[in-house]
């Protein structure tokens, strides 16, 4: 029998050191951890190096308050909002690191950590200037395939520290349902070393006894679970709340002026009771 | 009903939804509210038949329900979706060759079509940090047709990107399509080199090469592309009702 997992964000916030590798789930405006972020932003993480695909909203907050060292996606967006209001002059003032990836190379990556091996390698890339920048990096190389003789590209495999998934039910152990788009959020449970599942409700395991769906995560992925309602606003979730666009717009105005600070303070973490 | 003159932005939608065929897979990214609209267009004026996959993981979704939002990657813009299709899935799909069409930004872009979304200046002292390609780097190798949305300027249109996020040279070299929408015409890029294909109604030859920083090539007359007739603009404005398609301010 697994043990139980449950923990306030406060607790879970623990497994979080400064300088960890940290992968969130949802994509620009959907089903980031914004309660988990905002944890983190209480917690005063610094250092943090900050991996995913596709990330906007959830990305720029952590930028704002200080907490990352470098960051690596293959697009970091506000999407018709514009540009990132914060990450975008950490960048341009060379305070953050940036390693731009490609989607496809980025699951490849991680696909190589959650199956235990040491990389990927990945078609396409090849003729993009974004291989001389990761081949200096170390985290990719060129290589042929030892059958066809084909180039290819070889992913390191991408394993963060700590991935913060915000799901829509969970068991006290860990076993989790993520509804509508999952974007890579299960492979980020399989690949990184610590898992951390924020979820909508908390339900008996009995209720999940005639799931005929796989799981998103069992309890042997997870260290943590959190009950967090409302977890993701502003940003949205399936079938529970649209993205709060006037918030998050809210935010960018804010962000654009130098002081996200303020609303992350007055919106997001007084929501939490903070 | 707002307006139903079609507006330069109208215009790029039409010209990327003729690009559409029946029996295609066709996919978008985020930031993607022109391709959208496109793809619906193409789907409801035009009467297109193709397998809809998109960012937000939606497959096949009720036409008549979509809607564009401020983000194209959420669960909002495609409902009523048959199930969920991975992104995962649909790039897995594109390694091996059955991803059919697929649209991309630029904020520059070259006679070859190699493009740039990473940075504005160097690599490493960046004058702006762009949003990044996202799937570009990945999908430009692989998928058969690229169509690519930009405005139509001497800042956009270079003769040299500043960072080749986008292998447009890798794909015109083998010969896969790789064709080009502005807020002024359709060029497709070529071995040959970039062609001016069709223009936007009131607009000359002179005009959209003036306005490049690269020299099109002009082997027979531009046709011109018929803006949305008053029933395509209804289509247009029902799926986007806020106009959320004029803040990207191609006109």
């Amino acid at each position: 029998m697994p043990s139980s997992k449950l923990a306030s964000l406060g607790e879970a916030v623990e497994l979080v050191e400064d300088g960890a590798s940290i992968t969130i789930s949802g994509i620009t405006f959907s089903r980031n951890p914004m309660a988990f972020i905002a944890a983190l932003v209480k917690a005063g993480r610094r250092d943090l190096y900050f991996i995913d695909r596709e990330p906007g909203l959830g990305l720029d907050v952590l930028a704002a308050a200080g907490a990352l060292r470098g960051v690596r996606a293959a697009m970091a967006t506000f999407e018709l909002y514009g540009l990132m209001p914060t990450l975008r002059r950490l960048v341009e003032e060379g305070r953050v690191e940036f390693l731009e990836d490609t989607c496809g190379a980025v699951i490849a990556g991680l696909r190589a950590a959650a199956y235990g091996l040491g990389f990927m390698p990945v078609r396409g890339v090849l003729g993009s200037q974004l291989v001389e920048l990761h081949e200096r990096a170390g985290t990719w190389r060129v290589i042929r395939d030892p059958f066809t003789g084909e180039e290819v590209v070889a992913v390191k495999a991408i394993e963060p520290d700590v991935a913060v998934v915000h799901a829509h039910y969970c068991d006290e152990y860990g076993n989790c349902v993520i509804e509508g788009p999952r974007y890579e959020d299960e492979l980020k449970i399989r690949a990184a070393r610590r898992v951390i599942i924020t979820a909508e409700q908390i339900v008996e395991s009995d209720a999940l006894r005639r799931l005929p769906h796989t799981l998103s995560s069992t309890s042997v992925h997870v260290d943590a679970v959190v009950h967090a309602p409302g977890g993701a606003w502003p940003t949205a979730m399936y079938g529970l709340y649209p993205a709060d666009y006037d918030a998050i717009r809210e935010y960018r105005d804010y962000a654009r002026e130098g002081r996200a600070r303020e609303w992350i303070e007055g919106r997001l973490l007084s929501r939490w009771g903070w | 009903m707002e307006s139903l003159k079609p507006r330069p932005t109208d215009v790029m939608v039409k010209c990327l939804a003729e690009l559409i065929r029946d029996g295609e897979v066709v996919y978008h990214g985020l930031t993607s509210q022109i391709p959208v609209l496109a793809m619906a267009y193409a789907w409801r004026r035009l009467g297109r038949r193709f397998t809809w996959l998109s960012v937000s993981e939606s497959n096949m979704p009720v036409v008549e329900r979509v809607r564009v939002e401020p983000s194209s990657g959420g669960p909002g813009t495609e409902p009523l979706s048959v199930g969920v299709v991975t992104t995962m899935d649909v790039f897995d799909l594109a390694a091996r060759g059955r991803v059919d069409v697929m649209f991309f930004g630029a904020a520059q872009i070259d006679a070859w079509g190699n493009t740039n979304l990473t940075v504005i200046g160097s690599y490493e002292k960046p004058k702006v940090k762009l949003p990044g390609g996202a799937a570009t780097a990945f999908l430009f190798p692989l998928v058969k047709r690229i169509l690519i949305w930009a405005r139509h300027d001497r800042r956009t249109l270079v003769e040299r990107v500043d960072f080749v996020t986008g292998q447009g040279r890798w794909r015109v070299e083998r010969g896969l399509e790789t064709l080009l929408c502005t807020n002024k015409a359709l060029i497709e890029f070529t071995r040959e080199g970039p062609v001016l294909r069709a223009l936007h109604p009131g607009v000359s030859v002179e005009e959209a090469q003036a306005e490049s920083g690269f020299k099109l090539l002009v082997p027979e007359e531009p046709r011109v592309i018929e803006p949305p007739d008053e029933l395509g603009m209804r289509i247009i404005w029902e799926h986007d009702p806020e106009g959320l398609r004029y803040l990207q301010k191609y006109g």
